[in-house]
């Protein structure tokens, strides 16, 4: 950590998955510094930030003199807010005026994905840009970082161009916020200083785990290409055991894995370790500690506290049984996992059906996930198939085709600039959704288990575009689009669809799923039963260090059960890779 | 000197890039719009999430939407006559509107 320290320059961003602790991290870092003499703002542009809970201050979007720390400012930037002010910016005169629909169809188009992460980069630039903000602070330490797929659009000159804004040839990501053009000068000004190695300094943050570090590898080649070539990992939440408890030597175990088996590009960067605090970092107090590598203290008396609060949480979770039957209750259907990256998506979507398949149905598994390892659930089971969609592939396809049909019709810039739109995480989504599609329609009289599900906006999106598609291309033989057009309606019945949101016992992949949760109500569509996967608390592990955790985890447990659904199920984090029928089943 | 003014519907993705399929038609109409005498041509086009001013400014447009709704969308005035609704026109179908025959061929 002091290695880390000696070498922060004027801006620090930190990159990483939600639940990483991007936030511990830049909060640690931030009170080092001001606790070296140095004037530091830090800006948080997390929209479920609990920046104010972690250094004891209340924060505003402004900057605001933290508690008991000299020298540390901190705000507080909601990307969300800012999307949606800028939506009600350009919706709002025309409520009462123009027809309903017709506000419906703008507010949806202002609010995919894209549009949020463009309005956030808008509201930090402001910082970062602003010569006399920049000027009256040693350090400005922001903890997010702008995609590769921002920083690429914000380059073309296309994306700046009015005929493609006004002209429709297809701008779906920045065309929605056209209308702040007017900070086209501002937008280089940052992106200049990220690339300057001198100046900027981006952190990439991951837990010890491998997926966590594959993600952090992707991010680092993706931002490495926009230019931001200075980067440092910080591998977080290293669990080291002390005691012979079996979970805890496990788990002690998979975390050195990870970081042995940690990818070639990534060894070429300086990194840091971080301990394992179940307690998260509160405090700054509990923040000075990581600075000072203390390792988390002794809990008393956990293990019984742990026992007896879960007993009370358990109350009111559905089991696995029931939902299982709940299933088998409409003899078919379909079944989504939806969730965050690594939340343990196509491991419960493949417990589902491996479940249904041995109780006799007919059940097709539907993939995304090229890594898995599937084929011990097929063994002997010949109600299963298993189908496999390589998201990579499908991308391709789709892009392919829309690119084939505008060659030597679009300008050079412009056909970079659509490129540069076909690589938006939309249409991954979309291009996936189009090959489940074709899964669906060919099942009719069985579970098909997909562990993927659409958000709420694509859904949006496909459902105007497929009633577009009916209505201009009435004549044309467009395969794909029938059975989009035949899914949607069905994603939308209750009885046919169940959407599973899969989580973690934790604060931010609570808050995501929540978020998601959202996005489909936005489209009609209610999530039938929440998945809260991994949970320590269910381990009957003795250490005293994962009781800890494990009562942290009843916190969310709660609130789950008390205000986002009336149907959760839960499975315990397990100390062996899945790979088959026997570690399955312990999920359950 | 012809006004052509078209009023396009709320559209991120209809043309293709968010959605199924790219309408190769409306790339054709940018094209084409963009190729037209602009001695000859005035051309405004509006899209309804960019500037939905102009939809309400029209006291034709707000009329249609307020009657028929945004399935009326989109809307072709030629000096301010209404020539095409609900639909977009081919190339030739518009070129004969704004009295181009000798464009069919072209298209």
């Amino acid at each position: 950590m002091k290695n880390l320290l000696s070498k922060i320059p004027q801006f620090l961003f930190f990159t990483g998955k939600g639940g990483v602790g991007k936030t511990s991290m830049s909060c640690a870092i931030s009170v080092a510094l001001a606790d070296e003499g140095k004037k530091v703002l830090l800006i948080s542009t997390d929209p479920a930030s609990n920046l104010d809970e972690v250094l004891n201050t209340k924060l505003k979007s402004t900057p605001v003199q933290v508690n008991k720390v000299n020298n540390l400012f901190a705000m507080n930037i909601n990307p969300v807010v800012a999307a949606n002010e800028y939506k009600e910016k350009m919706v709002g005169p025309y409520r009462g005026i123009l027809p309903a629909e017709a506000i419906n169809q703008m507010e949806e188009q202002l609010s995919g994905a894209c549009t949020v992460e463009i309005a956030g980069f808008n509201e930090f630039s402001k910082y970062v840009g602003d010569e006399d903000i920049v000027s009256s602070y040693d350090h400005i330490i922001l903890d997010t970082a702008p995609t590769g797929h921002t920083l690429r659009l914000l380059a073309l000159p296309s994306a700046w161009n009015d005929f493609i804004a006004d002209n429709q040839t297809g701008s779906s990501c920045l065309g929605p916020v056209s209308g702040l053009s007017e900070y086209k000068k501002l937008y280089d000004n940052v992106v200049e200083n990220l690339k300057d190695k001198e100046k900027t300094l981006l952190i990439l943050v991951s837990r010890a785990e491998k997926l966590s570090l594959l993600e952090a590898s992707n991010a680092s080649d993706e931002l490495k290409q926009q230019g931001m070539k200075n980067q440092h990992l910080v591998i977080n939440g290293v669990f080291k055991s002390t005691d012979e408890d079996e979970i805890s030597k496990a788990f002690s175990l998979k975390s050195k894995e990870a970081i042995s088996s940690i990818s070639s590009n990534l060894q070429n960067i300086d990194n840091t370790e971080i301990g394992f605090y179940p307690n998260g970092v509160v405090g700054v107090k509990s923040l000075r500690s990581i600075v000072d590598e203390e390792i988390a203290g002794e809990f008393e008396g956990v293990k019984e506290a742990l026992s007896s609060a879960l007993e009370i949480s358990l109350h009111g979770v559905n089991s696995w049984e029931n939902l299982i039957k709940s299933f088998e209750a409409d003899k078919s259907g379909l079944i989504m996992t939806m969730g965050k990256g690594g939340v343990g998506k196509t491991t419960i979507a493949s417990m589902i059906a491996s479940t249904l398949a041995k109780r006799g149905h007919k059940v097709t598994l539907s993939t995304t996930d090229p890594a898995a390892h599937l084929e011990y659930i097929q063994q002997d089971n010949e109600n299963l198939i298993i189908e496999k969609i390589d998201p990579k592939v499908e991308t391709k396809r789709h892009v392919d085709d829309v690119i084939s049909k505008n060659v030597n019709k679009l300008s050079a810039d412009d056909m970079a600039l659509l490129k540069e739109e076909l690589s938006s995480p939309c249409i991954e989504e979309i291009a996936i959704f189009e090959a489940f599609a074709k899964t669906v329609a060919k099942a009719t009289d069985r579970f098909v288990v997909l562990d993927t599900a659409p958000t709420g906006h694509t859904l949006l999106l496909l459902d105007a575009s497929s009633a577009y598609h009916k209505e201009v291309l009435k004549n044309s033989n467009n395969e794909i689009g029938d059975e989009l057009t035949s899914l949607i309606p069905r994603i939308k019945d209750n009885k046919f669809t169940k959407i599973l949101l899969v989580s973690l016992a934790e604060a931010t992949p609570t808050h995501e799923a929540k978020d998601l949760q959202d996005d489909l109500k936005r489209a009609g569509i209610t999530p039938f039963s929440w998945v809260v996967n991994r949970s320590f608390a269910l381990t009957n592990s003795s250490n005293n260090l994962l009781c800890q955790k494990g009562l942290n985890e009843l916190k969310y447990i709660n609130e789950i059960k008390n205000d986002l659904s009336s149907n959760l199920v839960l499975s315990p984090w397990i100390a062996q890779e899945i790979n088959n029928e026997e570690t399955l089943n312990k999920l359950i | 000197m012809k006004i052509l003014k078209i009023y396009d519907p709320a559209m991120c993705c209809p043309t293709g890039v968010c959605g199924t399929d790219v309408d190769t038609r409306l790339v054709q109409l940018a094209n084409f719009l963009n190729t037209l005498d602009k001695s000859k041509f005035e051309v405004n086009r509006f899209g309804l999430t960019t500037e939905p001013g102009e939809y309400v400014a029209n006291s034709e447009v707000a009329r249609i939407l307020k009657e028929e709704g945004v399935d009326s969308l989109p809307l072709f005035f030629v000096d301010d006559e209404l020539v095409f609704s609900k639909d977009y026109p081919s190339v030739p179908q518009l070129s004969s509107k704004l009295g181009l025959a000798s464009f069919v061929a072209k298209f």
